[in-house]
């Protein structure tokens, strides 16, 4: 062993780090145990459900007379649960699993992944069609609008455009800054940071052509395209959960950049905002018993309901805006769950899901390692 | 759970929670998603535990969870929980200043490598895993730890001189 091995192993074994667990981490433990527990048992009785279903079909079917008996029961009844989901066909990004995957965005001319690179697959998420290296740094999320596309890094601040056709690079932006979250309208970038909320014009070619539209630290940005703005999560430090403060969905018009609208905080930190058609939901991480999502009134944006599945949650939800429905994954644990965006009820769900997910068109992928197509049963239209 | 598991489990945790948060800690970089991470491993230990109290070696089968929890977490939204390098200012007042510096400098160094790379030397110098077992944690190849072990070593490297000619 060499001295770096060495250092590195006096390193990771040096007591000053050593962690003393908090008061309630073994409540916390609980509760996360429950929570899985719940979700483990909702499948489970779901499936007992249907299985009690087709067995009294099926003794219904033995005492009617003979040609009713094709009518009820069979394998697939039995054997599955009307919101479990299922997954399709896989295409492979290539690589391996340590090209973790980031982001993915399904548009109409194609489906776009972002692992350290951006792959463009066809519209049909079935073949790859073009490559190219991401950004510098760690990159963390894609944004498309028509044919423009932005990947951004979240470690050094690096922002890429490319041709959404080609994926050839137009231009390069280095703002130095940390980036959460990002959002393409009407050919700009709107990219949320600790440092606030900036706006990168389409045609800009350096980052000094950068607005800096919000001045507080800000975790998510959304288009709300119908609504000619953006819904930015400002970061509160008061009324929130314990260490990650709370959310205040404010709303920026995009034609002057000002604020128009600024809603009560909700108790989750590092939020995720989604809108569907009409519908503004905002999610993230709690703690104790507070809802980890929220169902907004897209004028006030303030609460006026919740959703089925926050009791499943675990520490924490993550939400993307589907074509049609709500995207909700348990934050800490495998889980996703499509939702109707008007009531907040499950439609489907899937447990063995992870990384990010995105619809289209009646169509859904997710990414984890490969590019997995969800089936979709017609509650979840995608 | 039975209250006799649930006596046990809460027993287990107790024990060995300051020693998974620790290697937690060394693992993401950071003690608020040490935590986190922490209890979510130990959350899906609890479920099983009437099976995993059997095992041989319970610990390991929590830090291989905290590895696999931590990796999926990162894959689904990598950039949420960022890794933050803070040392206490009053931290190992007793050690002499020039192992001080070079431990921190090393800490510097190994929390600003990919979690993968990190999760591969984690495992290799803190658990003493062979590579064929980091391999198994991780799901992927023996080429592959190798390989990752090797340019996180290297990179480590770099940084830890570029930190001492700052210092």
């Amino acid at each position: 062993m060499n001295d770096l091995e060495e250092l590195l192993r006096d390193t990771v074994s040096d007591t000053r780090r050593r962690l003393d667990p908090p008061p309630s981490f073994y409540d916390g433990v609980r509760r996360r145990a429950t929570a899985r527990r719940h979700r483990q048992l909702a499948g489970g009785a779901a499936a007992l459900a249907v299985v009690a279903v087709a067995a009294v079909g099926t003794t219904v079917a033995v005492q009617q007379p003979a040609h009713h008996k094709t009518q009820v029961g069979g394998p697939s009844a039995v054997s599955s649960d009307p919101l479990r989901g299922s997954v399709g066909a896989s295409v492979s990004l290539g690589g391996d699993k340590f090209q973790a995957p980031m982001d993915v965005v399904a548009t109409p001319s194609g489906l776009y992944v972002l692992t350290t690179t951006v792959t463009k697959l066809d519209a049909a998420g079935t073949r790859v069609v073009a490559t190219a290296p991401g950004t510098a740094g760690t990159p963390s999320g894609l944004a498309v609008d028509g044919n423009r596309l932005w990947v951004w890094s979240q470690d050094i601040g690096q922002v890429k455009l490319y041709d959404a056709t080609s994926l050839q690079v137009l231009a390069t932006f280095e703002s130095g800054l940390n980036f959460f979250s990002a959002a393409a309208i009407n050919g700009n970038l709107w990219l949320a940071a600790n440092e606030g909320l900036y706006l990168l014009p389409s045609g800009a070619t350096e980052w000094a052509a950068a607005k800096h539209v919000v001045n507080s630290p800000v975790y998510s940005v959304v288009a709300d395209p119908a609504r000619h703005r953006v819904l930015v999560g400002t970061m509160v430090a008061e009324g929130g959960s314990d260490g990650l403060g709370g959310t205040s969905v404010t709303a920026v018009d995009t034609r002057n950049q000002r604020v128009t609208t600024a809603g009560a905080t909700v108790p989750v930190g590092k939020s995720s905002i989604a809108v569907v058609g009409d519908q503004v939901w905002v999610g993230g991480y709690g703690s104790g018993d507070s809802k980890r999502i929220e169902h907004l009134d897209a004028t006030t944006l303030n609460v006026i309901g919740s959703s089925a599945v926050s009791s499943q949650l675990g520490p924490g939800a993550i939400l993307w805006s589907g074509d049609k429905v709500l995207w909700v994954r348990n934050g800490g644990d495998e889980g996703l769950s499509c939702v109707d965006p008007k009531t907040g009820a499950i439609r489907e769900y899937w447990d063995g899901i992870q990384g990010p997910v995105s619809s289209i068109a009646g169509h859904a992928y997710a990414v984890q390692g490969d590019v997995v197509r969800l089936n979709l049963n017609a509650a979840c239209p995608g | 759970m039975k209250p006799a598991d649930e006596a046990d489990f809460r027993a287990f945790v107790s024990a060995r929670s300051p020693s998974l948060l620790w290697f937690a800690h060394v693992l993401t970089g950071d003690p608020h998603t040490a935590e986190d991470v922490v209890q979510t491993a130990l959350a899906k230990t609890a479920v099983a535990w009437p099976r995993v109290r059997r095992k041989d070696n319970p610990e390991g089968y929590v830090r291989r969870a905290i590895v696999t929890t931590h990796l999926n977490a990162l894959r689904r939204k990598p950039w949420r929980e960022q890794p933050q390098a803070v040392i206490p200012d009053d931290a190992g007042a007793a050690r002499p200043e020039h192992e001080l510096d070079e431990r921190d400098a090393m800490w510097t160094a190994l929390s600003a490598l990919p979690a993968r790379q990190r999760a591969v030397l984690v495992l290799r110098y803190y658990e003493d895993l062979s590579e064929a077992d980091i391999a198994d944690v991780l799901g992927c190849s023996r080429g592959t730890v190798k390989s990752q072990a090797a340019k996180g070593l290297s990179r480590l490297r770099q940084i830890v001189e570029k930190e001492n000619a700052r210092r």
